[in-house]
């Protein structure tokens, strides 16, 4: 069992901001649930991620769990606390008929791709596109470029595109998400780089309400 | 980190012997009360070994019979007599449905009030409030983790609304039920009645007596037992195939249209959907299968709904058996095969019923996405066509067309006008002019079917050639389900009435019977009900469970034999599927999961798969398996239902 003793709560740092809760401070507010659906193509390491995610974050009464394609994480964030369900689904083009079925009712997806295959950031941008499209309008949509464990890092003075491996460069996925008003991220599920901002900033987003 | 130690009760010596012991009387007249029906009801000893052992509070108890060994087995020999006998008088006696009263007479045998004969059987038993306290005893004795807490105990609820303060619920349910069978209701408003039934009765049960101080756990208990009962009772009324008359939803067609569909495609492998494949894929999916075919042994849409999920937990076994990233990218295909190659019936009306009456609270979250997975599942299949699977196109036409010719040969040559007889033209007669002679698909039409699964337009043309077969089935099935006299006398005057409806059309029995023995053999099992005529019915039901008793020596003698026979093939099996382990190990894991294959695979696999830290989440859950296995019996909770439907 890997580091579930490691208690930790997501940004800790100032207890401060209570104001807009009102008086709710004590420790065991009601947890908020999010229902974020997971998309992208097969193998770019959806599952990992929230593997990662889920395995990293210390969370008492682990519940039933039947398997990895449905996790649930609580984290607590400023002030309020989150249970995210997490919805995996299966990235097969075979399958994306199904996807509707999944990001029903969603507050947030994460979608998925793999910085050392291109083709995988234009599936994420036809996820993009099609949650936007039909999704809940208020859904919180971050694109997430993992694998980034297999592009060496290289010292930060250097050029990106020296990297070895990556097919996608960050400026390039970040301009299209901030065009398209995604939060965005890089993120290596193996290494656990970047994996908690993606919820934590997903939790923290105004439009996941309390 | 807890393993699969929930079953496990020989660690709490907190409880004394004769506590013990009166624990097991408890359960051993419970018990009785369950297996004398079941023998009369079925002549199967199988089915009535499996009501006896996996009985999820006697199961809980075996090791403890063990520990007190032959006093416990007097014990039971006598209370099986007691229980036999209470059966006969119970016959005898109630002989028009009472709602209140069977619950009184039949679960747990409470005392009755001013019943002489009862009395005198009862003299051991236990009256309702002992009945409460030995539970809660019970509950002490066990190992007192959260989960034990959480497990769903149908039993207790049964006892609770059999104890004189929770009349008044009891009534409420009664009366609910008549008003529900009043009407006709559109599907939509069945859903809306039963919801809004089920939250005020919640309301009601919450301020009685018995439930006031109970913990939130508790409660949730009883709410769960309560829509297991009301939906047990109005089954036959919103499962769509169990509904006699016409319906208002495309469930039924929707269902044949997937059967027939599946059965095109039966000649898909795991390659064509890219499952990779591995030495005991086969064991494993075997194993899926059987947990999702169970779930038309089920009335409730909680356990349902389980089955459901117990294929989902299998199949993640076996993702984690053969490589170790799991996910919906590896799971959906094996959902999908899994589907594909059990085929059960009625998939689509099943998931629509839970959908539809599962309380929508326990259908969010992780139930909420397996069921969602499973309904990914069927419209996947009922939209595939070749781009869906890694096949040539050349290729999948020449499996289809080779599937067609097996399925056009397999089929029983029947004769031309029984073909007429269809569902659409017994019930109406206006449509049959669109029911074109062709029940039988030829690749053609199978294209179509393919091409255009949801298209129910197409619908009318491919009527399935056995339908008439499966309302007889459907109503010998409801036969043997239930000894009910207004339920006898429905099947009697639907029985007849489609009997000869079909004779107005043809004269010939349809076909199908003849290839259901075991459904043949139930039905004239309600042919003898028949025969005796209503008056007389109580008398044959007693009749028949005095039969049973005699017969009591040899089913247990043939429960023996077939015991071991299963436990022998569970053990090579399990051997099968992990050939890595000593034989040994697997025999006495079996030995201690009290001969469950579901929970047994499971420590299994963790035991052969020690360094996959996310193997917690299936050891930590492994309780709800355990929880669902002893279902396995699949019949007991129903049993228990009927027991105070009947009488």
């Amino acid at each position: 069992m890997s580091n579930t003793s490691r208690q930790s709560t997501l940004s800790s740092e100032s207890p401060a901001r209570a104001g807009g809760e009102g008086t709710n401070q004590q420790p065991n507010l009601k947890p908020v649930q999010v229902k974020l659906v997971l998309l992208g193509e097969a193998a770019v390491g959806k599952s990992s991620l929230v593997l990662r995610f889920v395995n990293n974050e210390f969370q008492e009464n682990k519940e039933p769990t039947i398997g990895a394609a449905f996790l649930t994480q609580k984290c607590r964030l400023e002030d309020k606390v989150i249970k995210f369900e997490i919805w995996d689904t299966a990235g097969q083009e075979r399958f994306h008929s199904l996807a509707p079925m999944y990001y029903r009712n969603a507050q947030a997806a994460v979608v998925v791709y793999d910085v050392t295959k291109a083709a995988s950031l234009d599936k994420a941008k036809s996820w993009v596109k099609e949650l936007q499209r039909q999704a809940n309008p208020n859904i919180v949509i971050a694109l997430a470029g993992n694998k980034i464990d297999l592009v060496q890092p290289i010292e930060e003075s250097e050029d990106e595109s020296t990297e070895s491996g990556r097919q996608v460069p960050t400026e390039e996925a970040k301009a299209y998400a901030n065009e398209f008003g995604l939060l965005f991220f890089e993120t290596s599920a193996k290494k656990g780089d970047g994996v908690r901002d993606v919820f934590t900033e997903i939790g923290m987003n105004d439009l996941i309400k309390i | 980190m807890e393993s699969t130690t929930e079953n496990r009760v020989e660690t709490i010596p907190t409880t004394s012997t004769e506590d013990k012991i009166k624990d097991i009387e408890q359960d051993a007249t419970k018990d009785i009360t369950l297996q004398s029906k079941e023998i009369k009801r079925s002549s199967s000893p199988f089915e009535y070994q499996k009501v006896a052992q996996f009985d999820p509070l006697s199961n809980n108890k075996d090791k403890q019979s063990e520990e007190i060994g032959t006093n416990s087995k007097e014990i039971i020999n006598e209370k099986q007599e007691n229980g036999i006998k209470q059966d006969q008088t119970n016959e005898k006696e109630n002989t028009k449905f009472e709602f209140t009263r069977s619950l009184e007479t039949n679960l747990l045998s409470s005392q009755r009030d001013g019943d002489s004969s009862y009395d005198s059987i009862n003299e051991k038993q236990i009256t309702a409030s002992t009945v409460e306290s030995v539970v809660r005893q019970h509950k002490l004795s066990r190992k007192p983790s959260p989960q034990q807490d959480a497990q769903f105990d149908f039993g207790k609820f049964l006892q609770q609304m059999s104890n004189p303060s929770a009349q008044n619920i009891a009534r409420y349910v009664k009366n609910f039920e008549k008003e529900f069978e009043r009407k006709a209701w559109t599907v939509n408003e069945q859903i809306r009645i039963i919801h809004d039934f089920l939250d005020f009765i919640a309301l009601k049960m919450r301020n009685c007596e018995l439930w006031r101080n109970s913990s939130d756990v508790e409660f949730e208990n009883a709410k769960e037992g309560m829509e297991k009962l009301v939906m047990n009772r109005l089954y036959k009324l919103t499962f769509s195939p169990a509904i006699h008359g016409s319906v208002t939803t495309d469930d039924r067609e929707r269902d044949e249209i997937l059967h027939q569909k599946i059965q095109i495609f039966r000649w898909v492998k795991e390659e064509h959907l890219d499952i990779p494949t591995a030495p005991h894929n086969e064991q494993f999916l075997d194993f899926a299968k059987k947990e999702l075919l169970k779930i038309n042994y089920f009335k409730a849409p909680r356990d349902k709904l389980i089955c459901i999920l117990n294929c989902c937990k299998v199949i993640f076994g076996l993702i984690r058996h053969v490589d170790g990233e799991e996910g919906a990218d590896k799971f959906l295909p094996i959902l999908i095969f899994v589907v594909l190659s059990a085929n059960p019936e009625h998939l689509v009306s099943n998931v629509q019923y839970i959908s539809r009456f599962r309380n929508p609270e326990k259908l969010q979250s992780e139930a909420g996405y397996y069921l969602s997975s499973l309904m990914g599942a069927i419209s996947f299949i009922e939209n595939m066509d070749a781009s869906s699977l890694s096949i040539t196109q050349e290729d999948f036409d020449k499996n289809i067309e080779v599937t067609m010719k097996e399925l056009e040969r397999e089929r029983p040559k029947i004769p031309e006008n029984t073909r007429e007889i269809s569902y659409d033209n017994v019930l109406h007669p206006s449509r049959s002019a669109q029911n074109l002679r062709s029940p039988i698909l030829n690749p053609a039409q199978a294209r179509a079917l393919f091409e255009n699964g949801r298209n129910f337009a197409q619908r009318t043309i491919q009527k399935p050639l056995n339908i008439v077969g499966k309302i007889f089935a459907e109503i010998s099935n409801e036969a043997n389900e239930t000894l009910n006299t207004r339920q006898v006398n429905s099947n009697l005057e639907v029985n007849s009435s489609s009997q000869s409806s079909s004779r107005s059309i043809s004269p010939q029995r349809p076909p199908s019977i003849n290839e259901q023995p075991v459904r043949h053999r139930r039905l004239s099992d309600s042919d003898l009900l028949q025969d005796q005529g209503s008056r007389e019915r109580s008398d044959s039901v007693s009749s028949r469970s005095s039969r049973a008793s005699n017969d009591f020596s040899d089913v247990q003698a043939e429960v023996a034999r077939v015991s071991e026979a299963e436990f022998q093939a569970s053990l090579a099996k399990l051997i099968s599927m992990f050939p890595d382990m000593d034989s040994e190990v697997c025999e006495s894991v079996l030995q201690a999961n009290e001969w469950r294959m579901t929970s047994s695979i499971d420590q299994l696999l963790e035991m052969s798969n020690p360094n996959i830290g996310r193997s917690d989440f299936y050891r930590e859950n492994s309780f709800e398996l355990n929880n669902i296995s002893d279902n396995d019996n699949n019949p007991r909770d129903e049993e228990k239902n009927e027991l105070f439907a009947v009488s």
